[in-house]
C-alpha cells in the first residue's frame, strides 16, 4: 500500500517516544506480575491445575469485567489516537503520511505489536514467578495453551476496539468512560436485571453481551463461566470481535473520509 | 508552481470557500490575504487535502496527496501548537523526519537554523508561541522542500524574529523556490510578499503583484507645495480635464489622475515655483482595507457618539 511504510516508520517513533507507552507498558507488567504472585502464594501448597493455571498466566484473565493488559493496551490505543485531536497532531501527521489509509493500518500494526508482545512477555513473566513461589510452572495442556492465546486476542481486539472508537468520536475521555462503564456497569447491571419476572426478556440480550462475551476466550474447557452463558470460547470471540470490526470500520471509515 | 483549481468548501449551510482558482508562482514570496472568516486556513488545508471539498491543487503538477515524500516536496505549517506536550522537540522532529526517512543530523540542523537548538531536548508544553512557531518552521523545512505553505508564521514572534523570518523566506524564495504565506501583519506582508493572493467571504478578490494590488484599489496622488498654489490649482483644472485637485492646507494640495513630470512641467510653463514636488503612494493596508471593505465576515460594531448624560 502506498505510503505504508512511512507510516509505519512514524508511528513507531511516534509510540515509542510517548511517555504514557512506557507508563502502560510498565503497567501491564508491573500489576501483571502482582497479581501473579498474589495468585501463586495462594495455591502454592496445592497441584497447579489447569485452571488456575490459565488464571495465573493471564493476571486473572476471565475472573474479572476487565482483563488487566486487555484494559492497559485498550488505554494505550485511545492515546495513540486521542492525541492526535487533543493535541493538534492530526495534521501534521497527514501531511507527512496523506494515504489515511496506510495511518490507520500502520497505527493498528505499531499498537498490535506492543499489545501482543506485552502480553506475550507479561504471561512469560507470570510463569516464571509460578516457578519461583511454587516450584513448578503451569501446565502447557491444550486448555491452558488455548486460554493463553484467547488472552493474547482478546487484548489485541480491546486495543483496536479503543483506536477504532476514538476514531470514530475524536474524545478521549469519551471513549475511556464508555470502555469502563459498559463493561463494569451496563453489562453486569443487564445480567443482573434479568432475575425479576418482569424482566426475563432480557435473558437473550444478557446472553450477547459483547464483553462478557469476549472474556469466554480466556477460559480453560470446564471453567466457570466469565458472564458469557452458554458460549463457547469460539462463539465469545466472535460476539466480541463483532463488536470490534463494527467500531473500528466505522472509526476508519470516518478518519479516511472527513476533515482532518 | 502551486496551481489551485476551483477551490470549494461548505460547513453546513456556510460557504467557506467559493471556487477558489489561483496560482503562486516560485522565485518569489507570495502573500494570501483576507479579512477573518475569509477562508484562508480552510483554502490552506482543501490545498493539501486535509479538508474534504471541492477543486484540486498541485503543486509542481503533483496533487498532495500523490506526492512519493511530500516532506521533501512540501513544507507546511497550519497551527504553530500542532505537536504532543511532552515528546520533546527533537523526537517531535525525528517523527516526522521518519515518515520521508530524513536522517537524524537534519533534525539538529533544522533546529539549530531556527534558533531552537538549545532546547532541542526540551518538552515544548512550556514554549512560547514564538518558540511553537520556530518549531513547526522547523518541521516544515525538515526535507528541504521546494514549496513551503505557512499559515500566520509571524504570529508570537519578536520583533527580530519577525525580521529573521522575513530574510529568510526572501532568501528561499530568491532560490527559485515556492513560498506561500497567509498573514494579516499587512504591513509586514507588504516588506515581505512580492505577489498577492486575496480572497473574501471564500471568493478571489485580486491575484498579482502586490504593487498592481495597491495601484488597482487605492488612488495615487501627486502632493504639491507651492506659495502660489491657488493659481497652480487653477491652471491644472484649465489644462486636464478630469484632473482632481484637493487643498490640503494654505500651500499645499493633492492632485489625483496626474504623474509629478506633467504637474512639474505646467508650473514651470507659468513659472510657478514649487516648493515640494512627490508622490504620495497609498499603504498595503489602505489598498486591502478598500478591496475587502464589503467582505469582511466579522466586523465589529462602528463606534457611534457618546450617550449623552441625562441629568437628574
Amino acid at each position: 500500500m502506498h505510503g505504508f511504510d512511512a507510516a509505519l516508520r512514524l508511528e513507531w517513533v511516534r509510540l515509542t517516544t510517548l511517555r504514557s507507552t512506557l507508563l502502560m507498558v510498565l503497567l501491564a507488567f508491573g500489576l501483571g506480575a502482582a497479581v501473579a504472585l498474589v495468585v501463586a502464594t495462594a495455591v502454592r501448597d496445592e497441584p497447579l491445575d489447569a485452571e488456575v493455571g490459565a488464571v495465573l498466566l493471564t493476571s486473572g484473565g476471565a475472573l474479572v469485567p476487565l482483563p488487566l493488559a486487555a484494559v492497559l493496551m485498550a488505554v494505550l490505543g485511545v492515546l495513540a489516537v486521542g492525541h492526535d485531536y487533543r493535541h493538534g497532531l492530526v495534521r501534521p501527521l497527514l501531511a507527512a503520511v496523506p494515504q489515511r489509509s496506510a495511518l490507520v493500518l500502520a497505527r493498528l500494526y505499531v499498537v498490535t505489536a506492543v499489545a501482543a508482545t506485552v502480553t506475550v512477555l507479561s504471561m512469560v513473566a507470570n510463569a516464571g514467578i509460578a516457578f519461583l513461589v511454587i516450584g513448578q510452572r503451569p501446565p502447557l495442556e491444550p486448555g491452558v495453551l488455548r486460554a493463553s492465546g484467547g488472552y493474547v486476542l482478546l487484548v489485541v481486539l480491546w486495543t483496536w476496539l479503543a483506536a477504532g472508537a476514538t476514531w470514530l468520536v475524536r474524545s478521549t475521555a469519551a471513549v475511556l468512560t464508555g470502555l469502563f462503564l459498559v463493561p463494569l456497569v451496563m453489562e453486569p447491571l443487564v445480567q443482573s436485571l434479568t432475575v425479576l419476572d418482569t424482566l426475563t426478556w432480557l435473558e437473550p440480550v444478557a446472553r450477547w453481551l459483547p464483553f462478557a462475551a469476549g472474556r469466554t476466550m480466556v477460559l480453560t474447557p470446564g471453567a466457570a463461566d466469565a458472564g458469557g452463558g452458554d458460549l463457547t470460547a469460539l462463539q465469545g470471540g466472535l460476539v466480541f470481535g463483532a463488536l470490534v470490526a463494527v467500531t473500528l470500520a466505522a472509526g476508519w471509515v470516518r478518519f479516511a473520509s472527513t476533515d482532518a | 508552481m502551486i496551481k489551485a483549481r476551483n477551490l470549494d468548501k461548505s460547513f453546513g449551510r456556510t460557504h467557506a470557500v467559493r471556487d477558489l482558482t489561483f496560482e503562486v508562482r516560485p522565485g518569489v514570496v507570495t502573500g494570501f490575504l483576507g479579512p477573518n472568516g475569509a477562508g484562508k486556513s480552510t483554502t490552506l488545508r482543501l490545498m493539501l487535502d486535509l479538508d474534504k471539498g471541492g477543486g484540486e491543487t498541485r503543486f509542481d503538477g503533483v496533487r498532495y496527496a500523490e506526492l512519493e515524500r511530500p516532506l521533501r516536496e512540501v513544507g507546511c505549517v497550519l497551527d504553530a501548537r500542532s505537536f504532543h506536550p511532552t515528546r520533546t522537540a527533537r523526537d517531535h522532529l525525528r517523527m516526522l523526519a521518519a515518515a520521508a526517512s530524513i536522517p537524524a543530523v537534519r533534525v539538529d540542523e533544522v533546529l539549530d537554523l531556527v534558533g531552537l537548538g538549545e532546547v532541542a531536548g526540551h518538552r515544548p508544553r512550556a514554549f512560547s508561541l514564538g518558540m511553537a512557531q520556530r518549531l513547526g518552521l522547523a518541521a516544515a523545512l525538515l526535507g528541504d522542500p521546494h514549496t513551503l505553505i505557512l499559515d500566520e508564521p509571524a504570529n508570537g514572534l519578536d520583533p527580530h524574529g519577525i525580521q529573521w523570518l522575513r530574510e529568510f523566506l526572501r532568501a528561499y524564495a530568491d532560490a527559485g523556490r515556492t513560498v506561500f504565506v497567509s498573514s494579516h501583519l499587512l504591513a509586514e506582508m507588504a516588506l515581505m510578499a512580492e505577489e498577492l493572493v486575496v480572497i473574501g467571504r471564500g471568493r478571489l478578490i485580486a491575484a498579482g503583484p502586490v504593487d498592481d494590488f495597491v495601484g488597482r484599489f487605492t488612488h495615487q496622488a501627486v502632493v504639491v507645495r507651492s506659495p502660489q498654489v491657488q493659481r497652480l490649482a487653477t491652471v491644472l483644472r484649465m489644462s486636464f480635464v478630469g484632473v482632481g485637485v484637493t487643498a490640503e492646507d494654505e500651500t499645499t494640495i493633492l492632485v489625483e489622475g496626474l504623474r509629478t513630470e506633467q504637474v512639474g512641467d505646467l508650473a514651470a510653463a507659468h513659472s510657478i515655483t514649487l516648493h515640494e514636488l512627490s508622490v504620495r503612494t497609498a499603504s498595503l493596508e489602505q489598498a486591502f482595507l478598500e478591496a475587502t471593505g464589503g467582505d469582511v465576515e466579522y466586523a465589529a460594531a462602528a463606534r457611534g457618539p457618546a450617550p449623552e448624560r441625562v441629568s437628574s
